[in-house]
């Protein structure tokens, strides 16, 4: 059996240490490790040479996470979930350099994954000052969501959210400017005669 | 690659035309007594205020170098206008590569909720208050 690398439930990187050890060290079929000759990080339990080390019984690898911490920043999420999520991602170091451990804690969560995508906040709030209003909150609804689901390690998720709310301030954007010319067509038919508001 | 770095600011160029558009009408026109800037449709239709009443009032207050009156046509704008100013800042530099720091700090999501419940809070006691 190989040395692996491991990383803890604060994601820090151990090892190499010994496969056999890894148990012992507070592995479970969760924890993401790596090995020279693995493309990326991998739950233990998925690897073909851990198998033996975990009881039959072992929590599937591929369960879904348990329901994301609002703060993620301030209160490490479950190993569990962190785990699950950080599977998904390819770190472009473990693909580039297939020698040397990848590297882990590329960006402010320490998970790896691409950077964060644009939330688009800007542009909802600002729908929200300068335009149709509905369509700006839940814009900003959708922009706040991006930066909590790509904090709890999903980032297709983020992207969703992130291109929602772009679209949300785009609808907004030319919801105002139909509501204007709008206003200038009842404006020439003679509805409004005085300037309240 | 060039058009990717050229689209990233296009939203950013149609802003500041905006802007420039809407300094250089609502120095001209009064909102007050001008019928020739739309009206919101929220108070056309129920007689109250929605939170963003009085935004052209104020920019044309603002833009006569009367600063309390622009205030008090909407208290909300102390906090919804530099909000938006930082995060149009924080906008710049990101498609500059920088201030990382600066652009976090913005994004903080407790930011986006405070500025959704003073949102509403304001929406209501505005009405409730009569200002």
């Amino acid at each position: 059996m190989g040395f692996y690398y491991y990383l803890t439930s604060n994601n820090e990187q151990r090892g190499p240490i010994e496969g056999s050890q890894l148990v012992a060290n507070g592995v479970t079929p969760q924890t993401l490790v790596w090995t020279q000759g693995m493309e990326q990080w991998a739950p233990a339990g998925s690897v073909a040479e851990l198998q033996g080390l975990f009881p039959p019984q072992g929590f599937p690898a591929s369960v879904p996470p348990p329901p994301c911490n609002p703060q993620p920043a301030a209160q490490p999420l479950s190993p569990a979930g962190n785990n699950y999520n950080r599977s998904e991602y390819v770190a472009p170091a473990a693909q580039a350099n297939p020698a040397s451990a990848p590297n882990v804690g590329s960006n402010q969560s320490g998970m790896n994954m691409p950077p964060k995508p644009d939330n688009n906040m800007i542009w909802a709030v600002l729908c929200t000052v300068l335009c149709c209003i509905p369509v700006g909150i839940y814009a900003i609804i959708c922009a706040n969501d991006v930066d909590k689901l790509y904090a709890a390690g999903n980032y297709e998720g983020a992207c969703d959210r992130a291109r929602a709310a772009r679209t949300w301030s785009i609808v907004g954007a030319v919801a105002s400017i139909v509501i204007i010319v709008f206003y200038f067509i009842l404006l020439a038919a003679g509805v409004f005669t005085s300037a309240n508001y | 690659m060039k058009e990717t770095k050229h689209a990233q600011w296009l939203p950013l160029i149609i802003l500041f035309m905006v802007a420039v558009v809407g300094v250089v009408v609502y120095a001209v026109i009064d909102p007050s007594t001008s019928l020739w800037v739309p009206k919101c449709p929220f108070h056309i239709l129920t007689g109250w205020s929605c939170p963003a009443c009085g935004l052209q009032r104020s920019l044309h207050a603002m833009l006569h170098g009367q600063l309390l009156q622009a205030l008090a046509f909407n208290y909300f704008f102390i906090f919804s206008i530099p909000y938006a100013i930082v995060l149009v800042v924080a906008e710049v530099l990101k498609n500059l590569k920088r201030g990382d720091v600066f652009i976090n700090m913005v994004h903080r999501p407790i930011l986006a909720k405070v500025y959704i419940v003073l949102f509403f809070v304001w929406g209501v006691l505005r009405n409730i208050l009569d200002i």
